[in-house]
């Protein structure tokens, strides 16, 4: 096994940013900038700057093979050569790249192709300075690999095994598309909650969200405030109390695509705070405040409208670990907190 | 750490309480009633409010030290509260406790209360239901009784006592009350300081008896009581319970 030698080298030309991993003895990523350079003169130049990783490993066969991932801007794209030698390879690498340069896109779309008997490329390269003539073929989806090299060019092994792929997203990878960042910031806003057990009625409150997609990672802190309820006393209708509560939450959800759909089973964790006064005309009121931890299990699901927006819909069970009573001295007890509660939301999530 | 232990403890805690106030006749110090003003009818009390209805319009709710009155779920005739008026006769602090409303009253009226005896006693001197007094605040003179006495079966009938001639008023037709079931007590007086006055007794509406012409009250300021005097029963223990009290021009 040959040493790897990483060596990364930014802007041989203005327009290309190239990372070379190749074994101890082959020509070094500064040779093939050279190459590049010479090739693509000064008709290289793009808008978009290319980002071209290249590996070259030795396969079980015997043969070398060439990883080639280029990145223009949002889209990327990847091919695989095989040869004998590594300046083959690297020659092969250099035209792809020159080819790329002048095309003003990366590795275009094409289906995979699956590996022939890998011929090897039938001149070495010769590392001339003539650019190839204007004619030269461009990849295209039917025919990715440089069909026809040019005399005095490095021959591209013309029946190279290639696999060209568009970086998008696969339906279980619901990862940021055309986004460089590992993660989306996530904000949801308006959301709608409601909440159906934990007091005597219905609750309905407004919430705010915001959190990280990791992947299929998902975290989300989450404020609920939720509308004021009136109970009043059984026995004395004219006695009463008006509850007021808030809601923080931790959520963590493991997301699933599908298309446009995501689904993600969820953990949170709460911290509930309630307040309550008493009201009526015969109540010297005072306010009685009590605050304590929650957990709930629950699925998230978001339909995402354009790359930027979705709408999201929850459900989710929950438990708390108090059950406080609200009373009025000499009235009696007015309500208690159930122990477990179904929430559901809807709202609309900002992805940025 | 001590904090973050703290914080849990309370966030943990599975039942707590909250008290959010308490029931007060009068929570905003609201201008005491003028308790020289005319008794306005109709009137009445299920004791819904607990017995702020009596404090609402002067009046008020007493007892002796060892007695005790207070609002009951069980039994109820109406609404969803009685009041409960518990004396013991073996004790000189526990005789009496009572409900008072107090004013002008008005010239004719039917004074009324729903009563439920639990269970029979023997009663050798006094078991006041109803009180009538006149006067002024100050001093006070009786009126009218209204209370219980063991009949010849021995069971408890309603007489009227006449303060002012110092009477006893008994039903031509004795009629015992009833034991454990709420029964209606009503008395009709028609004020008077000369001869023209009127008194009537009525038990679950019916007429028990009727005395005419008389000088029914002579003060134009009185008091009106509601609930439990006893000084001589057996047993000595007497919980009597009371639901809508009322004051009416007409029947």
């Amino acid at each position: 096994m040959w040493p790897l030698a990483l060596e990364v080298h930014a802007q041989a030309s203005a327009s290309i940013e190239l990372e070379w991993r190749a074994p101890a003895g082959c020509p070094s990523g500064a040779d093939v900038l050279r190459r590049i350079d010479a090739l693509a003169g000064s008709a290289g130049a793009v808008e978009t700057p290319l980002h071209a990783t290249a590996t070259i490993a030795r396969s079980r066969g015997g043969l070398l093979h060439l990883q080639l991932r280029v990145r223009a801007g949002a889209v990327a794209g990847e091919r695989h050569l095989d040869g004998k030698s590594c300046d083959d390879l690297a020659g092969a690498a250099a035209v792809t790249l020159v080819l790329l340069l002048q095309s003003g896109q990366p590795l275009p779309a094409a289906s995979p192709r699956p590996a022939a008997a890998a011929p090897q490329p039938t001149a070495s390269p010769s590392g001339t300075s003539r650019p190839p003539a204007a004619s030269a073929p461009q990849p295209s989806a039917a025919a990715p690999q440089p069909s026809t090299p040019q005399a005095g060019t490095p021959a591209t092994p013309s029946t190279a095994r290639s696999v060209d792929a568009e970086a998008q997203p696969s339906a279980d990878e619901p990862s940021s598309a055309g986004s460089r960042r590992p993660f989306r910031v996530l904000v949801q806003l308006p959301a709608l909650t409601s909440n159906f057990g934990l007091l005597p009625g219905p609750s309905l409150g407004v919430a705010f969200a915001t959190g990280l997609e990791f992947s299929r990672a998902l975290v989300l802190a989450e404020g609920s405030l939720w509308l004021p309820q009136r109970w009043q006393s059984e026995l004395r209708p004219d006695a009463g109390v008006r509850v007021d509560r808030v809601e923080v939450s931790l959520r963590a959800c493991w997301v699933f695509a599908y298309g446009q759909f995501t689904l993600a089973p969820c953990a949170a964790a709460s911290l509930e705070h309630l307040w309550a006064r008493g009201e009526g005309r015969r109540v010297a009121a005072q306010t009685a405040a009590s605050t304590w931890l929650a957990a709930g299990l629950g699925a998230r699901a978001r339909w995402q409208l354009t790359s930027w927006l979705g709408l999201v819909v929850l459900a989710e069970a929950q438990v708390g670990a108090a059950r406080p009573i609200v009373y009025i001295e000499g009235v009696g007890r007015l309500g208690q907190l159930g122990p477990a509660a179904v929430e559901l939301g809807v709202g609309s999530e900002w992805i940025l | 750490m001590g904090a973050l232990v703290a914080a849990l403890s309370v966030a943990l805690a599975c039942e707590r309480e909250l008290r959010v106030g308490e029931w007060v006749c009068n929570p905003n110090d609201a201008a005491t009633p003028d308790r020289m003003a005319e008794v306005a009818a109709p009137w009445s009390t299920g004791f819904e409010a607990e017995f702020c209805d009596y404090s609402d319009q002067a009046g008020f709710c007493y007892g002796d030290p060892n007695a005790s009155y207070t609002t009951v779920t069980s039994p109820v005739r109406s609404g969803h509260y009685a009041a409960a008026f518990h004396v013991n006769t073996d004790d000189a602090q526990a005789h009496q406790t009572r409900c008072v409303r107090q004013g002008v009253f008005p010239t004719t009226a039917y004074y009324g209360a729903w009563y439920l005896v639990p269970a029979r006693a023997d009663n050798a001197d006094l078991w006041n239901l109803l009180h009538f007094r006149g006067g002024d605040p100050s001093a006070q003179h009786g009126l009218w009784d209204v209370s219980l006495i063991n009949g010849g079966s021995g069971d408890l009938e309603l007489v009227v006592y006449d303060f002012l001639n110092a009477r006893v008023r008994r039903p031509t037709s004795p009629t015992p009350i009833p034991i454990g079931v709420w029964f209606h007590v009503e008395l009709y007086l028609v004020r008077a300081a000369d001869a023209t006055g009127e008194v009537a007794l009525y038990q679950d509406g019916r007429l028990l008896l009727r005395a005419t012409n008389l000088v029914t009250d002579d003060s134009s300021w009185g008091q009106w009581y509601v609930g439990n005097l006893a000084s001589a029963l057996t047993p000595a223990e007497s919980t009597l319970y009371v639901d809508d009290v009322t004051i009416r021009t007409s029947r």
